[in-house]
């Protein structure tokens, strides 16, 4: 176990969630660079950690959607049974692969993830409707999705917005607030195998979901959502150079 | 009930388990930088349980909720989910 100030990690939580508020993100994809790439921690403990800040900001943001009548409980409660599966699977199956693997995958969402940033519409228009198959297929892509929580320790939202979007008929606001809520489910779950394992330590869990929590509260009173798009391309590009950086740490040593 | 209604509920059960979590973080905390935190390791153990079993008891909230509006499918699975937690953390 890596030993590190609990103050530098809320300090780094509290960065992370005022910027994830700022950009109406998660912050997971934030997270898990900063404890490897800053902090030097090993990429399952950044992981767990990361998974107990998106449960942290998971209620907070859930307690706001619900009260506004923007969460579908039924499709949540739906598509969480193939989610928690993916989430807890993919968690066990974490400590099994090798951190490069895990790294060179985090990569990969990473740029992914930038790309969609860079590409996403944020109209809040409703799709035309449901897609014919879209319940079932919607659960398999949540499957994917739940994996992504389990194993990289990030919202999933780059997946499960889409699919709420395009399969289910969801408009963004609806797509954003049934997502906040599920990976806060799902991340619960997925934290399970990490504790069991010892690959947490339990007082840096609370710094971190603290601190996550403060950063996005005090930021949200501060600063109004940033649209601008240049905001969000500088973030994307922080984001392929950190998946660069990632890659390049993990496999550079070959 | 209607389902706005259903969701205002299961909103104000969100909220609770926000306060809860925020209180037990901030005990976390204290206990930590008090000192206490080397002497009193099963009290951080289980306020840190506590933490990690928020959400599942927010579900088993959800469930209560959903049964009074009369959702039973969704009051159903959200038990089961409880469930599952419960069995994945504890069995297993």
């Amino acid at each position: 176990m890596v030993e590190v100030s609990p103050w530098l990690i809320f300090l780094f939580c509290s960065g992370v969630g005022a910027l994830a508020a700022i950009l109406g993100l998660g912050g997971g994809i934030m997270l898990v660079p900063i404890f490897t790439l800053l902090l030097n921690l090993p990429i399952q403990q950044a992981v767990g950690l990361s998974l107990c800040c998106v449960m942290a900001t998971s209620v907070t943001a859930t307690s706001r959607y619900l009260p506004d009548g923007l969460v579908d409980l039924r499709m949540v409660l739906l598509l969480e049974i193939t989610t928690i599966i993916g989430s807890y699977g993919a968690a066990v199956v974490a400590g099994q692969i090798s951190p490069k693997i895990i790294a060179l995958l985090f990569a990969v969402v990473m740029v992914f993830s930038a790309v969609m940033m860079l590409f996403n519409k944020s109209g809040d228009t409703q799709e035309d409707r449901a897609h014919k198959h879209g319940v079932p297929l919607a659960m398999g892509g949540s499957l994917i999705a739940g994996g992504l929580v389990g194993l990289l320790g990030i919202g999933g939202g780059v997946i499960k917005v889409p699919i709420l979007r395009l399969l289910l008929g969801k408009t963004m606001k609806q797509a954003v607030a049934a997502s906040t809520m599920m990976v806060g489910i799902s991340a619960a779950f997925g934290l399970l195998p990490y504790v069991q394992r010892g690959d947490i330590q339990m007082t840096h869990m609370a710094y971190a979901s603290l601190g996550t929590v403060a950063g996005a509260f005090i930021s949200s009173r501060l600063f109004h959502k940033i649209e601008s798009i240049y905001i969000k391309v500088l973030f994307s590009l922080v984001l392929i150079y950190t998946a660069v950086n990632m890659i390049i740490k993990t496999w550079g040593g070959e | 009930m209607s389902e706005q209604q259903a969701n205002r509920s299961v909103g104000i059960a969100y909220r609770v388990t926000w306060y809860v979590m925020m209180l037990v973080l901030v005990m976390i905390i204290v206990i930590e930088e008090s000192g206490l935190g080397n002497s009193l390791p099963a009290a951080i153990d289980r306020l840190s349980t506590l933490y990690m079993a928020l959400i599942p008891l927010a579900l088993l909230a959800l469930a209560v909720i959903l049964q009074l509006h009369k959702a039973r499918v969704s009051a159903t699975v959200s038990f089961i989910l409880f469930l599952l937690w419960v069995g994945l953390r504890f069995l297993v």
